[in-house]
C-alpha cells in the first residue's frame, strides 16, 4: 500500500464547514487528477470518512475548473505502481458511508465528471460544463463513466429509452454539455446562482445521511437498440474501434450489476490504452501541443497583437480567410479592385453566416456582429493601418510580387505582410518589398473558414517577432499553426505532389482512377487522389506544375492531357471522373481510361492486371513518408509530428493511423526503407530513399514510441 | 435411404460454473469455437453445410436468441448455413445429433452440424421466471417443476440405494476420469478456448476480468477419497438426511461440443474419415418425480428396435446426473460396469446440460474406437420425467 498522506504542497485541501467537509482540488491549471492529486483527494476522503464530526462531503474544484480529468501526460507515460487514480477515488466514495455532493463551478471532464458522478448529487453553476471526451483519444471512460452516466440518464429520462440515447450520444461524440442542457438531462441536480460551494454545503447538510448512489440505479437497454448503435458507428478498422467498445461497456451497465460492469469497463479501457488507434490519437494530441514550440527562438519575444487585419482578394479564399478573422473577433477589411468580385464576396460572407444561423450553430446577434467585422474596400489606402495583411490573389509569382510591392508602399511600417500562396517562394515574394523581415507565408486551406490547418511559412529573412506573432495568431484563429520552411509546396503540398505522382504512375502501369481512389479510401481517406484533383481543379495543378522546380525524372502527362481537353474536374463536369450536373459523386469515365491506356502505349508500358490495393496504398503512402523524411532532413518541417498534423487537418489522413510519419513507425520504417531501395531499382530513379528515412530505419522509428505498459 | 455418419467433433474443456473458466463466456463464443474446429477437422466444404442444430438445456439469455444460428456465424461458417436450437433439457445435445442425422437420412441433406452448449454461469440464475408455472399443472403435475436434487433424493428412498453405494460410485467416476486425463484420453476432443474470466478479490470484493486459457476439464478431483465424500452434507432442501451430496451429483458447469454429420455417400465422395454411424434414437416419458430412472425405459425401446440386447452393446455412456440414478439404471438394465462410463462422467467431469449429450457421444466414439467397440449407447435421464437413448455403430480403422 502506498501512503496516502498528503504531500507538503497538497494538490487538494479540506476544510470542515459546520459538519460538512469541503474537499477542494487545487492542482492548477485544470485540477488534473494526476497520481499526486488523486492521492491527496483520496487522503481527504478517507480522513473525512473516519471523522464523526463530518456528516457529508462536498467535492469541488478551483481556478474556474472542477477537474479536467486524468492527467494525459501521466497515463501516456504508463501506470505508476501504487499511484492513485480516479478509479481509487470513485471506489472510496462508492464504499463510503457519507453523503457526497459535487459542487461544479467550471468544466468537469473525463475523470473529473466520473468523480462527480460517483457523488450522490451534483450542483453546478452557470460555468459548469460536463463531458466524457475519452472517445476523442480512442478510449472510453475508465473510472465508472460508462456505468454511471447511462444509469443516471436512463433513470432521469425513462421515456422511450431517451436517457440511454443521450448517454450513448454524449460519450460517442465526446463533446461537453453546458450547464443548462446538463441540468435538463439530469446530470446536474441543481443549477445554482452565486456561490456554488456555499450552496452545496447547505444542500449536503440537508441531505446528510441519505444516499443516492448512481451505481444502484437500474437501466435496461434492449439488445436491438445495442445492435442499432453498433450499426451507427464506423467499422472497427475505420476509426470505430473505441466506439464499438464504448457500446459494449454501456451494454454492460444494463447487463451486469455495477461491480461486474466496472470490471468490464476497466478491462476494455486497458485494451484500448494499448490499441493502435488510441495511441495514434494520443500521438496526434501531443503533436498538436508541440506545434508552437520553435527551437532556437529567443524565449522572450512577445507576439504582437493583431487588432486590425486585411485580406487582398475577395475570391472564395480571400473571403474565407476574412471570415476566420471575423469569427475570432478581429475586424478585417477585404480589398479587391473588381467590384463584381466584391459583390460576390459580400454575398458569400452573408450567406455563410445566414446558413449557420439557420442550422442553429450561431445566434443572429453573433452572426450580425461577424458580418459587421468584415468590411470591403477598393483601395490600398483603406487598409494602411492594418497590423497584418494577407494576400490571397491568383497563384502567380508576377501577380503576387506586384501586390506585395503595392502593400509595402501603402501599409504602415512594421505591419506583417503575409501571402496565402500554397507553393510559391516566400523569399522571392518578400524581395518585392522593403520589409522582407515582416513577410511570412500564411497558407490557409480551402474552405478557409472550415479547414483547421494553417501553414506558417518562414522566409529566410522573416524575423522572430513575425514568426511568433503568426504562431500566436494561428491559436487565436483556432487553427493548427504548423511552421514550415520555404520550399516549393511547403510541407503539405510538397508531400502531396509525390503522392499524386505515384498515383499517376500507377495509372500508366495499369490501374484505373476508380481503383486507386477506392484503395486509398479503404485506407481511410475520405477521398482518393483523383477525386481530390477533380475537386481542387486539374487546371490548378497544371499551373502549379508550370512553376514547380525541375526534377530529373520523367513526369506523367495524363493530367496535362485532361487539362488540354478542358477537363478541369468538378467545375467542368469532368476530370479524372465525370460528374452529373449538381452532383459531387465521381463516376467512372471510359474516355479517361482510354486516354490512360494511350499514354501507357505511347510510353511502351505493358499494362499490368495484378495491381493490388495493398500495392496502391503502399506506393502512395511510402511516397508521402519518403518526402516527409526529405523535408525533415532539409529542415523544412521541424518534427515528424508536425507533418502528421498537416496531413490530418489539411488532407484528411485518417486519424486512427496517426498521420503518415506515425503510421510509418507503426508498420516499421525499415520495411518502408527496404521497399523504397527495391523500388529504386524496379520502378525508377524517382524513388530515392531520403537520408532521414534511412536514419529512422536504422533507429527503428521517426518518433520515440509511447510507453505501452500494462495497466493493472 | 442415406446413412448418417459422424465425421468429426470438438468440444471445449468444461469449466466450473460461476467460479470457473467460462463464468463470463457467451454461449455463441463457446459453441462458435467448437463448431469452427469440428468443421475444420472434418474436411467438409463449409458451403455444403445446410443447418446447425444445437441443443441447450435453458435456451435463453446468453444461450438464447437461436444460439445455433448465431454460433454458426460466430464460427465463421457461410451466412447460407442456417441454424435451429432445441431443448430436451439434459438430452438436448443428443437430441440435436439425432435431429441432424434425421435431416441427412430423411431429407438427403449432405452435411449438418450438431451439438450442444450450456452456460450455467450466465443463465441458470437469470432465468426468466415470469409466468414460469401454470395453475392447472401446479395442481395436477407439480413435479414437472420439482428441483432435480429432490427427484434424486426420492429415487434413493424409493429404490433403497445407500449413501455408501453412491459415494463409491462417485469415487469410481473420479478415479476413472483422473486415469483418462493422465492417459490423454480427452485430448482428441478438447480444443482450448482462451476466455476472460471473472475473478473476485475476496478482501476488497473487487471483480476483475482476467484472460486465461483452460486446456482440460477443471472439475475433476483426482484426490477424492471415500472419507472426503462421506463428510459432505446432504444437498436436499427437503430432507436433511438426504444421501445426495455435491460429491455424488453432477457438477454445475459450462461448455459446448459440436459434431459434423454427413451422409455416408458424401463422406466417401470427399474422402472423409467417418467415425461412426448414427443408428437410432428413442425417448420415453415417466413420472417427473423420478425422472432419474428414465434410461430404464428408453434403452429397451431403442435396443428392441434394432434387435439388440444389453449384452450386445460394447460401450455405454449413461449421464451421471446423480450417482443414485446412474446406479439404479446400470443395475436395473444389467449393464457390465467395465463397459460403463469407462472414463467417468458428469460427476467427475461436469454437466453443462445441453452440452452433455454431444460430449458423451463424442467421447463414446473416441473411447469406443480405442477399444475397437462396435455398438455405443448414449443415454440419459431428463428433467420433466423422460429418458433418452441413442445408438451408434462405430467405424474402426
Amino acid at each position: 500500500m502506498l501512503e496516502t498522506e498528503a504531500p507538503p504542497k497538497a494538490p487538494a485541501r479540506g476544510e470542515t464547514r459546520d459538519g460538512v467537509r469541503v474537499i477542494t482540488l487545487t492542482n492548477p491549471p485544470v485540477n488534473a487528477l494526476s497520481f499526486a492529486t488523486a492521492g491527496a483527494v483520496l487522503h481527504e476522503i478517507e480522513t473525512a470518512e473516519t471523522d464523526d464530526a463530518v456528516r457529508a462531503i462536498v467535492i469541488t474544484g478551483s481556478n474556474g475548473f472542477f477537474s479536467g480529468g486524468a492527467d494525459i501526460n501521466a497515463f501516456a507515460a504508463g501506470p505508476v505502481p501504487g499511484g492513485k487514480t480516479v478509479r481509487d477515488l470513485v471506489a472510496a466514495i462508492e464504499k463510503g458511508a457519507k453523503t457526497y455532493v459535487a459542487a461544479i463551478d467550471g468544466p468537469a471532464l473525463g475523470g473529473g465528471l466520473e468523480l462527480a458522478l460517483a457523488c450522490d448529487y451534483r450542483l453546478g453553476s452557470a460555468n459548469a460544463k460536463v463531458g466524457l471526451p475519452e472517445i476523442l483519444l480512442g478510449l472510453i471512460p475508465g473510472a465508472g463513466g460508462t456505468q454511471r452516466l447511462p444509469r443516471l440518464l436512463a433513470t432521469k429520462n425513462p421515456m422511450n429509452f431517451g436517457g440511454v440515447q443521450m448517454a450513448l450520444q454524449m460519450m460517442l461524440e465526446g463533446k461537453p454539455k453546458d450547464a443548462k442542457p446538463a441540468k435538463g438531462m439530469g446530470i446536474l441536480d441543481e443549477l445554482v446562482e452565486g456561490d456554488v460551494v456555499a450552496h452545496a454545503v447547505e444542500f449536503a447538510r440537508a441531505k446528510a445521511g441519505t444516499k443516492n448512489r448512481i451505481s444502484e440505479m437500474k437501466i435496461k437497454i434492449p439488445p436491438p437498440m445495442v445492435a442499432l448503435a453498433h450499426g451507427m458507428v464506423p467499422p472497427e478498422d475505420k476509426g470505430g474501434f473505441a466506439a464499438h467498445k464504448l457500446i459494449d461497456a454501456m451494454e454492460a451497465a444494463s447487463d451486469l450489476d455495477y461491480k461486474h460492469g466496472i470490471a468490464r469497463e476497466f478491462r476494455i479501457f486497458k485494451e484500448l490504452v494499448t490499441s493502435l488507434p488510441s495511441q495514434s490519437a494520443v500521438h496526434l494530441f501531443f503533436a498538436e501541443r508541440e506545434l508552437g514550440k520553435i527551437p532556437g527562438l529567443a524565449q522572450d519575444t512577445k507576439p504582437k497583437t493583431i487588432e486590425k487585419a486585411a485580406v487582398v482578394g475577395a475570391g472564395t479564399m480571400g473571403t474565407g480567410i476574412a471570415m476566420v478573422f471575423a469569427n475570432a473577433g478581429i475586424p478585417v477589411s477585404v480589398i479587391d479592385v473588381n467590384p463584381e468580385q466584391v459583390e460576390r464576396g459580400k454575398k458569400n460572407v452573408a450567406d455563410t453566416y445566414a446558413a449557420q444561423v439557420k442550422k442553429g450553430r450561431l445566434t443572429e446577434d453573433k452572426a450580425k456582429e461577424r458580418v459587421e467585422n468584415v468590411s470591403f474596400v477598393g483601395a490600398y489606402d483603406a487598409i494602411a493601418d492594418s497590423d497584418l495583411v494577407i494576400e490571397a490573389v491568383f497563384e502567380s509569382m508576377a501577380v503576387k510580387k506586384e501586390v506585395f510591392a503595392a502593400l509595402d508602399k501603402a501599409v504602415k511600417k512594421g505591419a506583417i505582410l503575409a501571402s496565402n500562396t500554397s507553393t510559391l517562394d516566400i523569399d522571392e515574394i518578400a524581395s518585392a518589398t522593403t520589409r522582407p523581415e515582416k513577410v511570412v507565408g500564411l497558407h490557409f486551406f480551402a474552405p478557409a473558414n472550415i479547414m483547421q490547418l494553417l501553414e506558417v511559412v518562414r522566409g529566410s529573412k522573416t524575423d522572430v517577432e513575425t514568426l511568433v506573432t503568426s504562431m500566436a495568431l494561428a491559436k487565436k484563429l483556432k487553427k493548427k499553426g504548423v511552421l514550415s520552411g520555404n520550399a516549393f509546396g511547403f510541407i503539405g503540398n510538397r508531400m502531396l505532389f509525390d503522392y499524386v505522382r505515384e498515383a499517376t504512375f500507377l495509372l500508366e502501369e495499369g490501374a484505373t482512377p476508380m481503383q486507386i481512389d477506392n484503395a486509398i479510401k479503404s485506407f481511410g481517406f475520405p477521398m482518393g487522389p483523383f477525386a481530390m484533383s477533380d475537386l481542387s481543379g486539374i487546371d490548378v495543378f497544371y499551373k502549379i506544375a508550370q512553376e514547380a522546380p525541375k526534377v530529373d525524372y520523367r513526369q506523367s502527362e495524363i493530367s496535362h492531357r485532361l487539362y488540354e481537353l478542358g477537363r478541369y474536374g468538378q467545375k467542368t463536369g469532368s476530370g479524372f471522373f465525370t460528374y452529373e450536373p449538381g452532383k459531387r459523386e465521381p463516376k467512372r469515365d471510359e474516355d479517361v481510361e482510354r486516354i490512360i491506356a494511350e499514354e501507357s502505349k505511347r510510353l511502351g508500358i505493358t499494362r499490368r492486371t495484378d495491381i493490388t490495393d495493398e500495392e496502391i496504398v503502399n506506393r502512395c503512402m511510402f511516397a508521402l513518408v519518403n518526402q516527409g523524411a526529405q523535408l525533415l532532413g532539409d529542415g523544412i518541417a521541424l518534427r515528424p509530428g508536425d507533418e502528421d498534423v498537416v496531413w490530418l487537418f489539411g488532407y484528411g489522413f485518417p486519424w486512427y493511423h496517426g498521420g503518415p510519419m506515425w503510421w510509418a513507425d507503426t508498420i516499421g520504417v525499415k520495411n518502408i526503407y527496404d521497399q523504397i531501395v527495391e523500388w529504386q531499382k524496379t520502378l525508377g530513379k524517382h524513388w530515392v530513399p531520403a537520408p532521414k528515412l534511412k536514419e529512422a530505419a536504422e533507429r527503428g522509428s521517426f518518433a520515440p514510441r509511447p510507453n505501452t505498459g500494462a495497466f493493472n | 435411404m442415406p446413412e448418417a455418419v459422424i465425421v468429426s467433433g470438438a468440444r471445449t474443456p468444461i469449466g466450473k460454473a460461476f467460479r470457473g473458466a467460462f463464468n463470463m463466456t457467451h454461449g455463441a463464443t463457446m459453441a462458435g469455437h467448437v463448431i469452427k474446429h469440428a468443421v475444420e477437422r472434418s474436411g467438409v466444404d463449409p458451403n455444403d453445410i445446410e443447418d446447425t442444430v444445437l441443443g441447450v438445456g435453458n435456451p435463453e439469455g446468453a444461450t438464447g436468441h437461436n444460439l445455433a444460428r448465431n454460433a454458426s456465424i460466430r464460427a465463421g461458417l457461410p451466412i447460407t448455413v442456417a441454424g435451429t436450437t432445441m431443448t430436451r433439457y439434459c438430452a438436448s445435445g443428443l437430441q440435436a445429433i439425432s435431429t441432424a442425422a434425421h435431416r441427412v437420412v430423411a431429407d438427403g441433406v449432405p452435411v449438418m452440424v450438431a451439438g450442444g452448449a450450456e452456460s450455467i454461469s450466465l443463465v441458470q440464475n437469470n432465468t426468466n421466471i415470469k409466468f414460469f408455472t401454470e395453475e392447472w399443472l401446479m395442481r395436477h403435475q407439480a413435479d414437472l417443476f420439482m428441483p432435480m436434487i429432490e427427484t434424486a433424493d426420492l429415487v434413493a428412498k424409493r429404490y433403497k440405494i445407500s449413501r455408501e453405494a453412491q459415494d463409491e460410485y462417485a469415487l469410481q467416476s473420479q478415479q476413472r476420469t483422473a486415469a483418462a486425463q493422465d492417459a490423454g484420453h480427452f485430448d482428441a476432443e478438447i480444443v482450448p478456448l482462451p476466455a476472460y474470466k471473472y475473478e473476485e478479490d475476496k478482501a476488497t470484493g473487487e471483480v476483475r476480468e482476467v484472460m486465461q486459457t483452460l486446456t482440460k476439464d477443471e472439475g475433476n478431483r483426482a484426490d477424492t477419497t471415500l472419507e472426503g465424500l462421506a463428510k459432505l452434507k446432504g444437498a436436499s432442501l427437503m430432507n436433511p438426511k438426504s444421501p445426495i451430496t455435491a460429491g455424488n451429483a453432477s457438477q454445475l458447469s459450462d461448455g459446448a461440443a459440436a459434431l459434423v454429420i454427413t451422409s455416408y455417400d458424401y463422406a466417401e465422395k470427399h474422402d472423409l474419415k467417418p467415425l461412426a454411424y448414427y443408428r437410432g434414437f428413442a425417448v420415453a416419458g415417466l413420472d417427473p418425480e423420478e425422472m432419474g430412472i428414465g434410461p430404464v425405459f428408453a434403452v429397451p425401446k431403442l435396443l428392441a428396435r434394432h434387435g439388440l440386447t444389453v449384452d450386445d452393446i460394447d460401450l455405454w455412456e449413461l449421464n451421471e446426473a446423480f450417482a443414485v440414478q446412474t446406479l439404479y439404471c446400470r443395475d436395473t438394465l444389467h449393464i457390465d460396469n467395465e463397459k460403463y462410463n469407462v472414463d467417468g462422467g458428469a460427476i467427475s467431469i461436469g454437466h453443462p446440460y445441453g452440452m452433455s449429450g454431444a460430449r458423451m457421444t463424442l467421447h463414446g466414439i473416441h473411447a469406443g474406437r480405442r477399444r475397437k467397440a462396435k455398438w455405443l449407447v448414449v443415454t440419459m435421464c431428463v428433467g420433466g420425467g423422460m429418458g433418452a437413448a441413442g445408438l451408434f455403430e462405430l467405424i474402426n480403422d
